[in-house]
């Protein structure tokens, strides 16, 4: 609260914790205010209608304002959100429908000319309550009433400059102006007279801001350029007007933007009216302040934003429902800056006013205005001058429009203090660019936007005038959404449901009223609207009157989709009988669906059950005979002559009604009501069953119905029956004699004359089940006939899907005891035997405990092949079932049904018999073989006889190639034998196998070449390359000659041949690495006619010319190199021998004795030093480096002749100058 | 669609279009059914009826038949929808779905037939137990061109007819006699001073319509 000390907030502070029983005091003192304000109130005129009701009148809209070269603002399309911000994803959006801009061409006209004939200058400043007053830059106010009539034009005489800010007061009696020199002036909104002129009510030299009402009728406020806000308490004693200006807020403190005064004009009492509750924001925070009874701050709140933003303040009235359900009607506060909007709402908790926050939206593009339309929308204009419109509730921009073109007036001038000199803040300056505080007001759902001639109107249509906005503009397809979502929307709301019932039909109405030339124009989303609302009458009526041929079309189309959704289910008969005529022309399949959906009250039964018969709609005709008739039996009576074996299609559907009929259920969907069920099964039953049909022709067989639809498919007849058979009708005493009396009649009706074996059959198993299933009684007869059936020996064209029905019977009947009566067992084993029921044999033998011989039920009866070997697995381990017994007795058949199986088998649990058993079958070599490669597959140890055995079986049964793999594969037979087989069998390629096998190559070798003699060609070819392989494999084996000679026998056939020459040459190729080349070519000379083939040899012989070459130069360079090396030793020596030497010292580097005493003298290396030979034997080491020096010793040691006294005595041996010891030294390099 | 009967006068077609019509042109729905034995000509009348035609072998009728006409009378237009019930003994139980929501029923039965006439009273017993209070029947004795063989008289039919306050004439579809008649006095009969209120009031045949107010009828 430091912040707030203007000096007459000062006390305030100080005193916040004032007591309330003194506002009593000071609201009685303001009431006597109010009544000193109402005694200068001007008595009221004549009530007229309120300015937005006169300016909706007239929707000049846009098009007037272009006739009149106005630019018209266009709505930007954006995606917009539908009144009840139901997001529309399509793009098309409200298209402006949310919006409507209007010029107000009056004003704007007398404006103009304003400024043009009494140089009034443009536009400043607006204000609008039951007038619309317009202040210009130049000191005018013109002041018009809701015709837009001139009322009267007032001129500052004191030249005060601009009108800075205008405000009416709460009763239109009172204008206050603003001036941009600091003038306020007061005047009579009826004739324009100045009731007060006030020079210096504000800070001194400083320009008007804002004047503004508060609620209190005598008080105002006013804020100045300095920052200041200032209270003007108007009073009137004794006729003297007079005011009293108070400084409320020191601009020095913070300069204060914007000023909002609370205006409560809601007709209910509210708690704040008591207080007089003022809004104001500097550039850096807003604070919420009561006035009167006392001056007090609520609360106040820091506000960000960028330097060049103003802050915005809007109040409204807001039904506000809180979380708890309880609604309250409570002012709500806008403030906006840059690009956000905070919403907090105002109430009294407790005795205390108390600012809530709300929520917070935020915006594209900073803010120059906001302002309330309406308690659910805010509209606010940004920097780029397009105005959004944002709902509050969901937060979502609504629509938005340009308003560039409007020519928006802004205030700057008045926050840059032009007119007092520029004595501003520069803050505040900076701030001032973007003002329009004064320019854009709103008076309820009207905004206005004030250009520098032209005033302009942006009201928000409500949803009703959205949809008469696109009506308006035909846009019919956006309008019936429109009020399709408004309506949706209003699901849990029935009052506002209603209206939105009513104002659909109200569109329907213009619609109809409309839409003479072209009725067809949207025809289905008006269809759509009247089908969700409910209301069928009007499409029936109105809108099927009004349209004409085409469009009819396209109507019942649109109803037909409506159908098929199921949205509705009855329509009128009129549009019914349309309908069928229609889809009888068009899709008869369509209008069956369109029946089944629909309630068959609306058809014309006459009409539509005579298309259905003629069209052959049966699911159709079956609906509508049930559900409209309640006949169950007319379908069976009409349709069921008409199946044959190729109308699949309706006697499927057929059986189909039947079962369902018979089941309680009703075709084609749905069930049939309680209380008809049981007629309806029986009625179907005795239709069925009747003995003759309605139209009995007189040559008809008995039975018409039920033969039809077995001849039809007897076996989902019968099926269909023997569900019904299920039902609790034919449980009890009186079903069980119904049972019997209809397998009587059909026993009856499927005689041999009249139906094929195949179908008897499937009756009589059908019996059989129904015997065994406890359904039917047992009767000796029957059975009897039954059994003779199931036990037929033979029966023509049986397919084994019937036999084994049969069989299944059969056994059903056997394992329910129903033949026991009948005949024994055996008597039925060997009656099964006869007839090849094989499950059934297996049956009675498992019955009478005969093992040995089940396994024969298995092996006779092909299908079942695969499940003896699982049968045998199974019960390998039981003795009495004697499994070894029969497996040895029937291993032939096992051996050729599945030989990998039985050996499996065999190998398995009966290791030990193997031997025996393939004793056994030692003359039949076929089984044999089988078996034994079969064991041998399944890698089970086998002796060197047997795999012999193999071999020879394999020779003898297999081809050669398997015979190969075989060899390949096994390895524990042995070569010679195997040798001897295989040759006896003339498998030559077995044989070379074996022999490399044995390692001889020479002989494996020949034979290759004796096969190779016998083929030609391409078989040649790679038998030539085999033997090239053979060889190559042999290279280590093989002696060199006996190598050489192979090949040479090769080649030698080889060659000649013209045959074999696409090999011929990596032949050669291979043969070059193993014999002499020389050879090789020899070979090819003569016996090669070079003419043809040289290209082959070519390679060949380039290979030993450049071998050849090679070899010569390989020559030449070893003998010029070893010269060289000659050449080196040799200089090297004699440089040695050159070298002279200086021996340095006298004495022995080991003895320390004079060098030359002794006998002889060694020089070990170049440096000079040397000792005596007998001393380095002494030593008896040979010196690696001279002992003295260390230095290397050269490879030689000179060993000087014999010491010579005179070669000593240097001066006296001159003439010796063979050594001249004084020469220069040579040193070794 | 429907034409104008020879008798109507006035086109009809004017005032459908015009839904909030002025007292002028009033226009009315009502739901009308024929009732009677099988083969006494009630499809033959409303064929002659709604289009002036006729056919000497007209085929029976299957469950029931559905067939409009406008007709004027006074400043009224009167719209009928007419259910042309079959009479086969079959289709009896579909009978009350359809007078069930209707405000007129003409039940026919053959001059030369007595046991259709005997029919007709069982209808006509059978509407006053069962179907709405107001509604106004109508007797036709049909085939009224072959009086010359006739088995019911006219005075006890019309006699009939007084007792149980029903409208009677004898009427035969072939030669046209009294059929527009016959439906013109029913509509004269019918209330029609509250057009909006009957205009789309059930127009299905089970429509529940018991509660109609009473003080509507006009004489």
């Amino acid at each position: 609260m430091s912040e707030l000390k203007a000096p007459s907030l000062q006390s305030l502070l100080e005193s916040e914790r004032g007591s309330t029983d003194s506002l009593l005091a000071e609201s009685l003192q303001l009431d006597f205010e109010d009544l000193d304000d109402a005694e200068f109130a001007i008595p009221p005129t004549d009530v007229l209608p309120t300015l937005e009701a006169v300016l909706s009148e007239f929707e000049a809209d846009s098009d007037v304002a272009s006739e009149l070269g106005m630019p018209v603002p266009h709505a930007t399309p954006t995606p917009s959100i539908g009144e009840d911000s139901t997001i529309r994803t399509d793009g098309r959006g409200g298209g402006g429908s949310i919006m409507r801009y209007t010029l107000l061409h009056g004003i704007s006209a007398q404006l103009s000319s304003a400024a043009e004939r009494v140089n009034a200058g443009a536009a400043s400043s607006c204000a609008v309550a039951a007038f619309i007053a317009v202040g210009t830059s130049h000191g005018h106010i013109l002041n018009f009433d809701v015709t837009q009539t001139l009322r009267w034009a007032h001129q500052d005489k004191h030249g005060q400059g601009a009108v800075a800010s205008l405000a009416f007061n709460a009763d239109s009696t009172r204008l206050l102006a603003g001036y941009s020199r600091g003038l306020v002036a007061m005047l009579d909104t009826h004739t324009g007279d100045v009731l007060r002129e006030l020079f210096d009510v504000i800070t001194p030299n400083t320009g008007v801001l804002h004047v503004k009402w508060t609620s209190r009728s005598s008080l105002a406020l006013c804020a100045d350029a300095g920052g200041s806000v200032w209270s003007l308490n108007f009073t009137r004693k004794l006729g003297i007007r007079g005011c009293q200006s108070r400084c409320l807020f020191s601009g020095a403190r913070g300069e204060v933007c914007a000023v909002e005064p609370l205006i409560m004009d809601a007709q209910g009492r509210h708690e704040l009216d008591q207080y007089c509750i003022v809004a104001l924001a500097t550039l850096s925070k807003y604070f919420i302040v009561t006035v009167r009874p006392r001056l007090r701050v609520i609360k106040y709140h820091v506000l960000q934003g960028p330097p060049d933003c103003l802050p915005l303040l809007a109040w409204h009235l807001v039904l506000i429902q809180a979380a708890d359900t309880t609604r309250s009607v409570d002012p709500v506060i806008v403030v906006g800056r840059g690009n956000q909007l905070f919403f907090h709402q105002l109430f009294v908790s407790n005795g205390r006013i108390t600012l809530l926050y709300l929520r917070h939206v935020q915006l594209q593009g900073s803010l120059l205005s906001a302002h309330w339309l309406g308690p659910k929308c805010v509209a606010s204009l940004d920097t780029a001058e397009i105005l959004h419109l944002v709902d509050v509730r969901s937060s979502k921009e609504l629509e938005c429009m340009d308003m560039a073109n409007a020519g928006l007036v802004y205030g700057s001038a008045q926050f840059k203090g032009l007119a007092t000199g520029g004595n501003v803040s520069p803050a505040f300056a900076l701030a001032g660019t973007n003002a329009c505080y004064n320019s854009v007001v709103s008076r309820g759902t009207q905004l206005y936007v004030l250009g520098a001639r032209s005033l302009h109107i942006i009201g928000v249509r409500t949803w009703s005038e959205r949809i008469s906005y696109l009506v308006k503009h035909h846009r019919w397809q956006e309008a019936c959404q429109l009020a399709l979502d408004g309506y949706i929307a209003s699901v849990d709301r029935p009052r506002k449901r209603a209206q939105a019932k009513e104002r659909i039909i109200m569109l329907f109405k213009e619609y109809i009223a409309n839409s003479a030339r072209a009725p067809d124009y949207c025809l289905g989303a008006i269809v759509n609207c009247l089908i969700t609302v409910g209301e069928l009458d009007l499409l029936w009526t109105q809108l099927w009157e009004k349209l004409h041929n085409s469009s009819l079309e396209l109507f019942l189309q649109h109803i037909s989709e409506h159908i098929e959704r199921e949205t509705i289910h009855s329509v009128n008969p009129v549009i019914s009988q349309a309908l069928v005529d229609y889809w009888l022309e068009h899709s008869p399949a369509k209008l069956e669906q369109l029946i089944l959906k629909l309630d068959w009250m609306c058809l014309d039964l006459n009409q539509v059950l005579k298309a259905v018969k003629k069209h052959r709609l049966y699911r159709a005709q079956i609906y509508l005979n049930t559900q409209a008739l309640n006949d169950y039996t007319a379908a069976l009576t009409e349709l069921l002559p008409l199946v044959t074996p190729e109308e699949t299609d309706l006697g499927n559907c057929l059986l189909v009604y039947v079962s369902s009929c018979l089941a309680g259920r009703g075709y084609p969907s749905g069930e049939i009501p309680v209380e008809l069920v049981h007629q309806v099964k029986h009625d179907v039953l005795r239709c069925l069953t009747s003995q003759q049909s309605k139209e009995n022709a007189g040559d008809e067989l008995p039975y018409p119905y039920l033969r039809a639809l077995l001849k039809f498919d007897t076996r989902e007849t019968l099926n269909v029956i023997s569900l019904a058979f299920q039902e609790q009708e034919f449980s009890n005493e009186l079903g069980l004699s119904h049972r019997k009396r209809i397998i009587n009649l059909l026993l009856e009706i499927m005689t041999p004359e009249n139906a094929t074996w195949a179908e008897i059959g499937c009756l009589l198993n059908f019996i059989a089940q129904q015997i065994s299933m406890q359904c039917l009684p047992r009767d000796r007869q029957l059975l009897e006939r039954v059994l003779s059936h199931l036990a037929q020996e033979e029966i023509a064209n049986e397919s084994s899907r019937q036999h084994s029905e049969r069989e299944n019977a059969w056994h059903e009947l056997l394992s329910s005891n129903c033949l026991a009566e009948i005949s024994s067992d055996e008597e039925q084993l060997s009656l099964a035997q006869r007839a090849r029921c094989y499950c059934v044999v297996e049956y009675l033998l498992e019955k009478l405990q005969r093992y040995d011989t089940i396994l024969d039920c298995y092996i006779r009866n092909e299908a079942r092949h695969e499940t003896m070997f699982a049968y045998m697995e199974r019960h390998v381990i039981t003795p009495k079932r004697c499994i070894y017994g029969q497996l040895k007795r029937h291993l032939r058949e096992l051996l050729t049904i599945n030989a990998k199986e039985t050996t499996r088998l065999l190998a398995l649990h009966y290791p030990e018999k193997i031997y025996e058993l393939l004793d056994d079958l030692r003359k039949e070599e076929a089984l044999l073989y089988v078996f034994l490669k079969c064991l041998n597959d399944r890698r089970t140890k086998l002796e060197a006889s047997q795999l012999e055995l193999l071999l020879e079986l394999h020779c003898k049964l297999d081809s050669a190639s398997t015979v190969q793999e075989f060899l390949c594969s096994n390895s524990g037979y042995r070569l010679e034998q195997a040798i001897a087989i295989v040759e006896s069998h003339h498998l030559n390629r077995a044989v070379i196998y074996l022999y490399e096998m044995q390692e001889s190559y020479t002989k494996a070798f020949e034979l290759s070449m004796d096969l190779l003699k016998t083929m030609s060609g391409e078989e040649g070819a790679m038998e030539a390359r085999i033997i090239v392989s053979l060889l190559a494999r042999s290279t280590q084996t093989l002696p060199a000659q006996e190598l050489e000679r192979c090949w040479f026998v090769l080649l030698q056939y080889i060659l000649p041949h013209q045959e074999m020459q696409s090999v011929t040459k990596s032949i050669l190729h291979e043969a070059s690495q193993h014999i002499d080349l020389h050879n090789l070519v020899q070979l090819i000379m003569n016996t090669h006619n070079v003419s043809s083939s040289f290209g082959d040899i070519k390679d060949l012989l380039m290979g030993m010319l450049d071998s050849s070459r090679h070899q010569t130069e390989a020559l030449r360079n070893g003998i010029e190199f070893m010269c060289q090396n000659l050449h080196h030793t040799f200089a090297e020596r004699y440089q040695q021998a050159r070298r002279g030497l200086w021996v340095t010292t006298t004495k022995c580097s080991v003895c320390r004795q004079r060098l030359y005493d002794h006998s002889q003298v060694l020089i070990l290396g170049g440096c000079g030093h040397g000792l005596h030979e007998e001393c380095m034997e002494e030593a008896e080491t040979q010196f690696e480096k001279c002992p003295r020096c260390v230095s290397a010793i050269p490879d030689q040691t000179l060993k000087l002749p014999h010491p010579n006294k005179n070669l000593i005595s240097i001066s006296s041996s001159l003439e010796m100058g063979a050594l001249q010891l004084k020469a220069p030294p040579r040193r070794f390099s | 669609m429907a034409t104008t009967p020879r008798s109507g006068g006035a086109s009809g077609t004017g005032a459908a279009q015009r839904p909030n019509g002025t007292s002028q042109n009033k226009s009315c729905q009502f739901k009308l059914v024929l009732l009677g034995e099988s083969a006494v000509g009630k499809s033959s009348l409303v064929l002659r009826f709604v289009k002036g035609q006729f056919h000497e072998y007209q085929e029976s009728t299957i469950g029931a038949a559905f067939l409009t006409q406008t007709i004027c009378i006074e400043d009224t237009v009167v719209k009928f929808e007419i259910w042309d019930t079959a009479g086969q003994e079959r289709y009896h139980s579909l009978a009350p779905m359809y007078y069930r929501g209707a405000q007129a029923a003409i039940v026919v039965y053959d001059i030369q037939n007595q046991d259709s006439f005997q029919r007709a009273k069982t209808w006509v017993k059978e509407l006053h137990k069962q179907a709405s209070p107001n509604i106004v029947i109508a007797l036709a004795g049909n085939k009224a061109d072959l009086s010359n063989i006739r088995v019911v008289e006219f005075d006890e039919a019309k006699q009939y007819a007084e007792e149980n306050g029903l409208l009677f004439m004898e009427t035969s579809a072939k030669t046209g006699m009294n059929v527009n008649d016959i439906f013109l006095a029913i509509a004269k009969k019918l209330p029609k001073n509250d057009g909006a209120n009957n205009q789309g009031t059930s127009i299905r045949p089970n429509g529940n319509e018991t509660n109609r107010p009473t003080n509507n009828c006009c004489k």
